[in-house]
């Protein structure tokens, strides 16, 4: 209420002070941004602010560097780092999509990485040219509602989705970006034809369409639909929230091919970094043990240093049957959406 | 012998200023796309695709009929709270302006959950009727409600603006000359609500080619949900800008239908009120209309606000931490921001309204660019021409206040031209003949009548700078986290509680703001008669 208060107070004063007034707000208001101290780290950030801040603080505490953090969407971060040029403030981008971190290697802006970070990850979850490292994995998992199924009535593979005796009782996230690479995956591994098929098959048993992962848990939870695709760590979220009577659980695809792929959250350097010693040193404390627990932990994603321990409600990495897919080549995302409109799935 | 010449009134050098500034202001955003498209050939690859033609069909077809929709039902019920006796039209009057602070996405996401094929309502009704689907709501019929739902306020707020200085006298005249009451209505109400209709339909318009959350949920697609997978799909910002281009060019021929429509009816200036004329008894049609405010309200806030009082019951503890600040630094911006657009706006009505020409109607098409154009398209040009001419402002509080006020203006254009329109330019060169300065005539005298439109174009941009998102994320100071960042940062960590309560403060902020500025039965009224 008070602010139109304000508003009218201001306008009834006489009309040099509501300026001056204003003037003294809109210094303020810039007032408060000075040169950056030179030991400030800033980093771009597509992940969640209640996951990375807590780690951002262990992280200042223990080597004395002030971080600055801007949260966003991965790829639009990525965009905004784009059109900023070489007067970017980022030092560090992390992001939660390896296809975002792909392009930004291949339009130049991310600088190669010394071994000692990147060798702490297995190849697979790093850009062949060192240019980005995968700090966190997750993967692809059916999940269903507990009431109306038992696992023994699953599929095996994705292809199960379009036998006919699914229909009307699926759902999916067209939208969702770990959806969309999903199906990126399919094309480089099945070809496009097949994909389509696919996405045909899917579509004629009548998908309910969730505009992201909680959605369809909470659907598939609700009984409102029986089985959907989605991430396999949102699970452990709900059940955080809402106890062991929460009904869905997940199974992760035994058959392999695209239902096996891992996607990764991963870093980067800025090619125009202010600070690129302190940006390793973020990169490298994310790949540190207590980091990779602590992930582990919380997030209940794979932590991709080898010797760390998958929380143990987690399926274990080695019983996921990977498809043989470089990261960095899920980058085709406009690909995938010209297919996913042209079937008519979003 | 030679006939004196009246003198021609030309605006005013001050006034000139004005409008060169904000005419530089918004044309950056078109100067970055521009740039962008031509360098990039964005431009030419969009122009060669068979698609963009079935997107611009598109695109405009959801635009003309949400622009109808919103004249069609913001139209009664401005009537009805304005004019009539409804029961509880004090509570209804800011209810009914609240679903503009509604977000999109949310207002689609709960639509698409309650209507889908086999949503809440298909649920609600299989018992009875045994119907296992309702017909597809995707696709334009989904796209159109919500944005109608969403979008007429615009038209309900202007014309309840122009209901509260409407004379009594031109109706009672009609009456004596034996006009019934649909006459007195279409040939007098109608004509004076003309202007009204059709700067609502316009912000109507523009707000719908600007948005994302409906088209995205609902699966329409158009010119913005193409710009939005170009840039978040494959980071590909030069096939973006050719087609933000193309809604660029949507938005003026948008402006020119509207512009052209309402040249044909614009009343004569000279009414100003000497008394508020009675209210209609609605005897038994008031149910109809309590039906028709419930029938709005349900979909387009009672929804959310159900959606978002079933998350908040199952958060856990600590889903309101931080809220307060955020709420503080929200009001902060959009307080700001409102007043900076709506000092922005009131030279553009006066040379558009005052001192119709060519060049003044070029500076209304310009300021109405920012409008049509997404969040995401204007927070990436200020982002360009931020880092490169003016780096000391990059993610300031100073540079988000400027990219809402590129974005928002028409907003508080179309109100202060509505109340500008009637006024008579007579008052101002009289208290010119009696000795008062520039400023002393515009204090005493201008803004005082332009009360109401102030009123509006503050409260419309400051709703709509609450909820605004894409343009926050980019240019907010880092760690400014408000309300609209929380709720997106929430959702985005499935943290539904948290989302829900950030959501809930956002609207109740929303209404508390409206209950000020509308002050049902106390309209704003000139100060001067």
């Amino acid at each position: 209420m008070k602010p139109i208060f304000n508003i009218e107070k201001r306008l009834s004063a006489p009309p040099s002070g509501r300026f001056a007034a204003a003037a003294i707000v809109l210094i303020a208001a810039t007032g408060c941004t000075g040169a950056p101290e030179p030991e400030t780290l800033t980093i771009y950030c597509g992940r969640g602010e209640s996951l990375v801040g807590p780690v951002v603080e262990a992280f200042q505490a223990e080597t004395g560097i002030q971080v600055e953090i801007r949260y966003g969407g991965t790829a639009d971060l990525a965009a905004q780092i784009l059109e900023e040029g070489d007067q970017s403030p980022a030092d560090v981008y992390y992001g939660q999509d390896a296809g975002a971190l792909g392009q930004l290697a291949s339009e130049g802006r991310l600088s190669p990485l010394p071994d000692s970070i990147l060798d702490r990850v297995p190849a697979r979850f790093r850009d062949p040219a060192g240019r980005w490292v995968g700090t966190t994995g997750r993967a692809r998992v059916f999940v269903y509602n507990t009431e109306l199924l038992t696992p023994e009535d699953l599929p095996d593979t994705i292809q199960g989705f379009t036998d006919p005796r699914w229909r009307g009782r699926i759902g999916w996230a067209p939208t969702n970006g770990s959806f969309q690479a999903f199906v990126t995956a399919v094309r480089l591994l099945e070809g496009e034809e097949a994909a389509r098929a696919w996405l045909e098959g899917v579509l004629a048993n009548e998908p309910v369409a969730y505009p992201n992962n909680s959605a369809i848990y909470q659907a598939v939870a609700d009984g409102e639909v029986e089985l959907a695709l989605s991430n396999h760590y949102y699970l452990f979220r709900f059940l955080v929230q809402h106890g062991d009577e929460f009904a869905a659980r997940t199974v992760s695809p035994g058959g392999g091919g695209a239902g096996g792929l891992i996607n990764i959250s991963g870093g980067g350097v800025v090619n125009t970094a202010a600070n690129p010693e302190a940006a390793e040193r973020f990169l490298a404390y994310l790949l540190t043990e207590a980091v990779q627990e602590r992930f582990a932990g919380e997030t209940y994603e794979y932590p991709l240093v080898p010797g760390i321990a998958t929380d143990p409600a987690v399926t274990p990495l080695s019983e996921i049957n990977p498809p043989d897919l470089e990261l960095g080549d899920l980058d085709d995302l406009r690909g995938t959406l010209d297919l996913l409109r042209e079937v008519g799935a979003i | 012998m030679s006939i004196p010449v009246p003198r021609i009134r030309l605006p005013s050098r001050r006034l000139r200023a004005a409008g060169i500034v904000v005419a530089a202001m918004c044309l950056l955003p078109l100067v970055y796309l521009a740039g962008r498209a031509v360098a990039g050939g964005g431009l030419f690859d969009v122009l060669l695709r068979e698609r963009s033609f079935g997107i611009a069909g598109r695109t405009l077809l959801l635009t003309a009929a949400v622009a109808l929709g919103s004249a069609g039902l913001g139209l009664p019920l401005a009537w009805l709270t304005a004019r009539t006796d409804l029961p509880g039209r004090r509570i209804l009057t800011g209810l009914l302006a609240l679903p503009l602070a509604v977000p999109s996405y949310v207002a689609a996401f709960t639509v698409a959950t309650a209507l889908g094929p086999r949503g809440l309502l298909q649920r609600a009704l299989e018992p009875f009727t045994g119907w296992e689907r309702l017909p597809e709501i995707y696709g334009f019929p989904g796209a159109f409600l919500v944005l109608v739902l969403l979008n007429y306020p615009y038209v309900y707020l202007a014309a309840r603006a122009r209901f509260a200085v409407m004379d009594a006298s031109l109706e009672d005249a009609a009456r004596v000359l034996g006009a019934g009451r649909w006459r007195r209505f279409r040939r007098v109400t109608l004509p004076l609500l003309s202007t009204a209709l059709f700067s609502g339909g316009l912000l109507a318009a523009l707000y719908t080619l600007s948005d994302f959350g409906a088209v995205s949920l609902l699966r329409y697609e158009t010119f913005t949900w193409a710009i939005y997978n170009q840039v978040r799909g494959s980071l590909d910002r030069h096939t973006a800008a050719g087609l933000a281009l193309l809604l660029v060019f949507a938005t003026l021929l948008v402006l020119a239908a509207a512009s052209r429509f309402e040249r044909a009816s614009r009343p004569s200036p000279g009414a100003v009120q000497t008394r508020p004329p009675s209210l209609h008894r609605l005897g038994r049609w008031k149910w109809a209309g309590l039906a028709l405010a419930s029938g709005v309200l349900l979909p387009a806030l009672v929804l959310p606000v159900g959606v978002c009082l079933y998350w908040l019951i199952q958060a856990p503890a600590g889903a309101m931490t931080g809220l307060v600040p955020a709420l503080g630094r929200t009001g902060l911006v959009s307080l700001l921001a409102a007043v900076a657009t709506t000092a922005l706006a009131i030279p553009v009505a006066f040379l558009t309204v005052r001192f119709p020409s060519k060049r003044s109607s070029a500076l209304r098409a310009i300021s109405h660019i920012g409008f049509g154009l997404p969040g995401l398209v204007v927070g990436l040009s200020l982002v360009f021409f931020a880092v490169n001419v003016a780096p000391f402002l990059y993610q300031t509080l100073a540079l988000l206040v400027f990219a809402y006020a590129v974005h928002m203006l028409p907003q508080a254009i179309a109100p202060v031209e509505a109340t500008l329109g009637p006024l008579s330019p007579r008052l101002d060169d009289a208290a010119r003949s009696l000795g008062a300065r520039w400023m002393r005539r515009h204090w005493r005298i201008t803004l005082p009548l332009l009360g109401p439109g102030l009123a509006s174009g503050l409260a419309l941009v400051f709703l709509t700078s609450v909820k605004e998102l894409p343009a926050t994320l980019m240019l907010a100071p880092t760690g400014y986290a408000t309300l609209a960042t929380t709720v997106w940062s929430a959702a985005e960590n499935v943290e539904l509680g948290r989302a829900a309560a950030a959501s809930l403060v956002l609207l109740l902020f929303c209404a508390a703001t409206l209950l000020v500025v509308l002050r049902p039965g106390r309209p704003l009224r000139p100060a001067v008669r």
